[in-house]
Order: structure tokens, then sequence, then C-alpha cells
């Protein structure tokens, strides 16, 4: 009876091993390799990255696609694609801030600050300094402006030099003494966060003492950029 | 010995023709498990020759020993150590020592 029972036992896990045996065969022979689970994780993410990459490139390929069609229906319509490429060209005058613009902004008034100073106090602590434009500017940027001007003359980034020149500044070539008026063109509830809003640097400035002034508007005219733009070591690239 | 041989051929079989794949994942974790399979096995005969074959320890050994050897794969992958080497290297040892004395035994009765 013992012996028979043993048999049975055998009979009953070699099969289970003839089994297991095989399953490996096959899983060896279908061509799976051995991947970590930390390799799975990568290469997943490298998949994710991928695919993002490639809805990236799809939606520039229709955008091009878009742009062609408005090129054929040009054609078609009037013979020729002078108007397609008029609308095209005034985008990019605005883009470039060539063009005088108009819409609704802000304006901030800044100028030095008339508390006195305490004891040994650094003066220039309550001036407007050139850097504090050039801040304050940046944090509309950020903020969304789409067109600034400073004292009338059009800010244009790369371009246009905001200069310390003594207790004036220069902007464009242009001197100016304060108060210094920057217009934004933009969404005005961001701009005037953008100035306003705590740890931005208008909100410092006006911590330090200095006067400084946001009001909204709904109609702004900035003029364009009217100083002569030379490029003497720019090229444009070949194709 | 033919009882056995008919099981294993008839394991092999069934799992040829049972449309069950498992993942890549899993491949060493199961060639760890059938090595320790083999190997009580192996001390299975060995036992049997040497008349104290005890069917639970048998059973016990043969389940015993893959969950073991499937758990240190496992871990091992986890912990970035090739654990599952440690298997390998033990179950494959005592397999050819198992052998040897099974050898002696087949030599012994001739």
């Amino acid at each position: 009876m013992k012996k028979k029972e043993s048999k049975i036992t055998i009979f009953i896990l070699l099969m289970i091993l003839g089994f297991l045996l095989i399953t490996q065969y096959k899983l060896v022979q279908s061509g799976n390799k051995y991947v970590s689970f930390k390799d799975i994780e990568t290469l997943t993410r490298k998949i994710e990255s991928k695919e993002i990459e490639n809805d990236k490139l799809r939606i520039k390929i229709d955008d091009l696609v878009s742009q062609i069609g408005e090129y054929e229906v040009s054609i078609y319509e009037t013979g020729d694609i002078e108007s397609v490429l008029k609308i095209e060209l005034e985008k990019y005058k605005k883009a470039s801030g060539i063009d005088a613009l108009y819409g609704p902004g802000v304006v901030v008034i800044v100028s030095d600050g008339d508390r006195q100073l305490l004891d040994d106090e650094n003066p220039n602590n309550l001036l407007v300094h050139d850097l504090d434009i050039q801040a304050l500017i940046d944090d509309l940027l950020n903020a969304g402006a789409e067109a600034i001007a400073v004292n009338g003359q059009r800010v244009i980034p790369h371009i246009t030099e905001i200069i310390c020149n003594g207790p004036t500044i220069k902007i464009n070539d242009e001197l100016y003494s304060q108060p210094f008026i920057i217009e934004a063109i933009g969404n005005r509830k961001y701009l005037e966060a953008a100035v306003n809003a705590p740890d931005k640097y208008g909100f410092v400035l006006k911590q330090w003492g200095l006067f400084l002034e946001v009001n909204t508007s709904i109609h702004l005219e900035l003029p364009g950029y009217d100083t002569k733009i030379n490029f003497e070591y720019m090229k444009s690239k070949e194709n | 010995m033919i009882i056995a041989i008919i099981g294993i051929i008839l394991g092999v079989i069934v799992g040829y023709y049972i449309p069950i794949t498992a993942s890549g994942v899993f491949s060493i974790y199961f060639s760890v498990a059938i090595l320790a399979a083999i190997d009580s096995l192996f001390g299975g005969i060995r036992a049997n020759l040497e008349e104290r074959f005890d069917s639970i320890i048998f059973i016990s050994g043969f389940f015993g020993n893959s969950i073991l050897a499937f758990a240190l794969a496992y871990i091992g992958d986890q912990l970035g150590v090739p654990l599952y080497y440690a298997a390998v290297f033990a179950f494959g040892t005592r397999l050819f020592n198992n052998f040897s004395i099974i050898r002696r035994h087949m030599l012994k009765r001739i």
C-alpha cells in the first residue's frame, strides 16, 4: 500500500515537473527575453515621452497642412498668394513691435520715494534704477504682456536697451527722467497682479518706499519702434 | 521507474497542448523553480534506493524548494542582487552529489 501511494505521488509530481519544463521551454523558444521590472519601467517612460513627441509633431504637421491649404485656396480664388502673405506680414509686424498698436492693459507709474531717510541709510534705496524698470518689464512679460512701452518708447526684448544714466535712464537712445510710465497691453487683471502681488518686484519696490501706482485701462495706444535697427554681426543662414 | 518516465512524458504532452505561456518576466523564476524540482526528484530517487523514501518529505521538498527558489529570485530582483545564483549553485551542487550516490547504488546492484 505504501509503495503504491508513493508511486502515485511520484507520478503526479513528475507530471508537474514535465509541465513546468515544457512551459519554460515554450517561453524560451518564443523569443521572450528576461526583462527586469526596472527596465520595463524605464522603457515604458521612454515610449510615453516618444508618444508625446509624436503628438506634438502631428500637431505641427496639421498646422503646416492647414497653411498649405490656405495658400491653395488663395491661389484658386485670386490667382496668387499675395493676400495670405500680407496677413502673415501683419502678424510678424505686430510680433516685431514695429507697428503702433492699441488694446487694453495697464499703466504703471514709478518714481522716487519721498519718505525721510533713516540714519545712515543709502539714498539709493529710494531711487528708481534702470534695473527696477527692467525687472518690472520682465514681470509684465511673464504675466503675458503682448506689447510694452516706457515713456512712449516701445520696448522690444533683445533690442531695446535700458541703461542707467545718472539721474536719467536711457531707453532706445533717448534720455528720460522720472516719473517712468510703463504701459503694457495684455490681460489687465493678470498684468495688475504681476505688479501688485506679494513677492512681485513692484510690491517689493513699494515696500522700500518708492512711489508706484498701477492703473488699468481699456484703451492704450503704444507707438511702434522707430529707432533704426542695425544688425552688424547676425547673418541669415542660407537654406 | 517506468511510472516516473510515463509521468514526465504525460506532463510534457499536457503542457505542450495547453495554450498557457508565462510572461517573459517570470522566465528566470520558472527556471530556478524547475531546478529545485529536479533537485527534489534526484533526492527522492536517492532516498528510494536507500529505502527510506517518505512521500510527505518528498512532496514538501518538491514544493518547498521550488517556492523558496522562486521567492529568492523575486527578492533578488527587487533588491538588485542576483540572489537566484544562490539557488542555482546550491541545487546544482546537490544535484550532482545525489547523482553520484545514485550511481554508486546502481553500480553496487549490478
